[in-house]
C-alpha cells in the first residue's frame, strides 16, 4: 500500500511538472519561429530586428509628424491609415556612456557578469517592462486612445502582454505591488510624451544587456516623434537601490515600419532558448525543475 | 482512500506552490530567500533558511523565519570587480603581437552574523562567510564556512 501510494505520488508529481513545464515550453508546431529569441544584442540605430510582414529596404520618405485633432502627435498608428510599429529601440541603455554610469559596486559587478552569463528573463518569455519593451522581436506598437486617455504599448515579441500609460492626470497609487510593467502615467510637454513609471519588480531586465535595477526604480521616458518615421527616445533612471545618482541615457531613435498588422505571437511556442528555460547551461542548476 | 486523496491533493498543492513562489529576482544578488544547511561534517547537517533584503544601503534579514526567527545581526555583500579582457592583436608594423587576455569575473563575497539561543538558554554568535557561485542566475548559491566560538564548519545555501 505504501509503495502504491508513493507511485501515485510520483506519477502525480511528474504530471504536475509536465503540465507546468508544457506551459512554459509550449508544444506548438505551427507558430512562427521566434527568430528574435536569440541574438537580440543588436546595435543602436539598427532597423527592426526580424521584422515579420514588414517592409525591408529603404525607409519611405519622411512625412511630417502626424497629429491628432488636438494638435498633439500621434505616437503610434494614425487612425484612418494602415497601422505600423516602431523598430530598433535601445538594446543597452548605457550606450557610449558605460564608464559614466553611477553604478553601486554590486550593480556594476552584476552588469559585468551579465555580459558573460546572459540569462535574461525575456528569453524565458517573462514580460519585460519599460525600455525593454522596445527591443523585442518584431517591434513595438503604440495604441493611442485619446477618448480613453490611455496609451497602450504592445511589444510584439513579448508574452502577449502590454503596458498601459494613463494620460488622465492621475497620480501613482500608494502602496503599489511591484509588477513587471509597473504603473505608468504620462503627460505632454510640448510635442514630447513624458512617461513616469514606478512599481516595477525585479523579475526582468530593463534592456537586453542586463542593466540592473531594483524595486526602488523610477523610470522616466521621453518620446518625441520628430517626423512620421522617427521616434526619439530617452530615459532617466532614478534607482537608489542600484545607482548612486540619477542618470539619463543618450537619445535613441526608433524607426517606423508602416503597413504591418500585429500577428499572434506566442513566446513559449517553438522557443529557441529552451536551455534557458529548463536550465541546461552549465551555470544553471540542472537538478531544479524550474529556472526562476 | 480518502486519506490517499488528501495526500495527493497536498502534494499537488505543494508542487504548485513551489512553482508559483519560485519567482526570479534579478535585482540585488542577496535579496530573496535562501535555503540550505550547515554543519561540522558532511554527515552532520542542520537546516538553514535565511531571508535577506537590500534597501539600497544595507542588507537586513532574518534566519529561520517563523516563531523562532532571529534577525541578522549584520549582513553584507563585498564585491570585488573583475577586469575586462582583451582580444589578441596581430603584429603590425613595428608593434609586436599581443596575446589575448581573458576577462576576470567579479567576485561576490557574502558575510553575515546572527545570534541564536542555545539549548542551555545562552546565546551563541555565528559568523558566516561565503561566496556566491553563480551570481546572476536565478537559483544562485552561497557556499562558505561558519564559526561559532571554536566550532567551525561549512554551509551551502541556494536561493529559492
Amino acid at each position: 500500500m505504501r509503495i502504491h501510494t508513493n507511485n501515485n505520488a510520483f506519477v502525480l508529481t511528474a504530471a504536475c511538472v509536465l503540465i507546468l513545464t508544457s506551459g512554459i515550453v509550449g508544444l506548438g508546431q505551427d507558430a512562427p519561429a521566434p527568430a528574435g529569441q536569440q541574438g537580440q544584442q543588436g546595435q543602436q540605430g539598427q532597423r527592426g530586428q526580424g521584422q515579420r510582414g514588414g517592409q525591408r529596404g529603404p525607409a519611405a520618405p519622411a512625412a511630417p509628424t502626424p497629429r491628432r485633432p488636438d494638435g498633439k502627435p500621434w505616437i503610434g498608428s494614425v487612425p484612418g491609415q494602415q497601422p505600423g510599429r516602431w523598430n530598433g529601440g535601445p538594446t543597452t541603455l548605457p550606450l557610449n556612456m558605460l564608464d559614466k554610469i553611477p553604478f553601486q559596486p554590486w550593480a556594476r559587478a552584476v552588469y559585468d557578469q551579465r555580459q558573460i552569463d546572459q540569462f535574461e528573463p525575456h528569453t524565458r518569455c517573462k514580460a519585460s517592462g519599460v525600455s525593454r519593451q522596445f527591443s523585442t522581436p518584431y517591434g513595438t506598437e503604440f495604441v493611442d486612445v485619446p477618448d480613453l486617455q490611455r496609451i497602450y504599448i504592445m511589444d510584439m515579441g513579448g508574452p502577449n502582454s502590454y503596458r498601459i500609460i494613463y494620460m488622465d492626470g492621475r497620480s501613482h497609487p500608494a502602496n503599489l505591488t511591484p509588477t513587471n510593467y509597473g504603473h505608468s502615467i504620462g503627460h505632454w510637454e510640448g510635442d514630447t510624451l513624458v512617461v513616469e513609471t514606478i512599481g516595477l519588480n525585479e523579475k526582468f531586465w530593463i534592456d537586453t544587456r542586463g542593466t540592473p535595477h531594483t524595486e526602488k526604480l523610477k523610470f522616466t521616458e521621453r518620446f518625441t516623434r520628430t517626423d512620421m518615421n522617427t521616434l526619439q527616445y530617452q530615459a532617466t533612471i532614478e534607482d537608489p537601490g542600484a545607482y548612486t545618482a540619477p542618470w539619463t541615457t543618450t537619445v535613441f531613435s526608433m524607426r517606423w515600419a508602416p503597413n504591418v498588422d500585429p500577428f499572434e505571437y506566442v513566446c513559449q511556442d517553438n522557443n529557441h532558448g529552451p536551455e534557458l528555460m529548463l536550465g541546461s547551461q552549465s551555470e544553471i542548476d540542472n537538478t531544479k525543475f524550474f529556472v526562476p | 482512500m480518502r486519506l490517499k486523496s488528501v495526500r495527493l491533493l497536498s502534494l499537488f498543492t505543494a508542487v504548485l506552490a513551489v512553482t508559483i513562489v519560485a519567482g526570479a529576482q534579478e535585482g540585488h544578488p542577496l535579496t530573496g530567500t535562501w535555503y540550505g544547511d550547515f554543519g561540522m561534517t558532511p554527515a552532520q547537517r542542520n537546516d538553514l533558511t535565511v531571508v535577506m533584503k537590500w534597501d539600497g544601503a544595507l542588507t537586513t534579514g532574518i534566519v529561520n523565519p517563523g516563531p523562532n526567527a532571529v534577525p541578522l545581526k549584520t549582513a553584507r555583500l563585498d564585491v570585488k570587480l573583475g577586469t575586462p579582457g582583451r582580444q589578441a592583436v596581430a603584429a603590425q608594423g613595428g608593434n609586436p603581437a599581443q596575446p589575448a587576455v581573458p576577462p576576470t569575473p567579479s567576485t561576490f563575497l557574502v558575510h553575515f552574523e546572527v545570534d541564536a539561543k542555545n539549548k542551555a538558554g545562552g546565546m551563541d554568535h555565528f559568523i558566516f562567510d561565503g561566496k556566491i557561485e553563480n551570481p546572476v542566475a536565478g537559483n544562485r548559491t552561497i557556499v562558505g564556512t561558519w564559526m561559532c566560538g571554536n566550532t567551525k564548519g561549512d554551509f551551502r545555501l541556494r536561493r529559492l
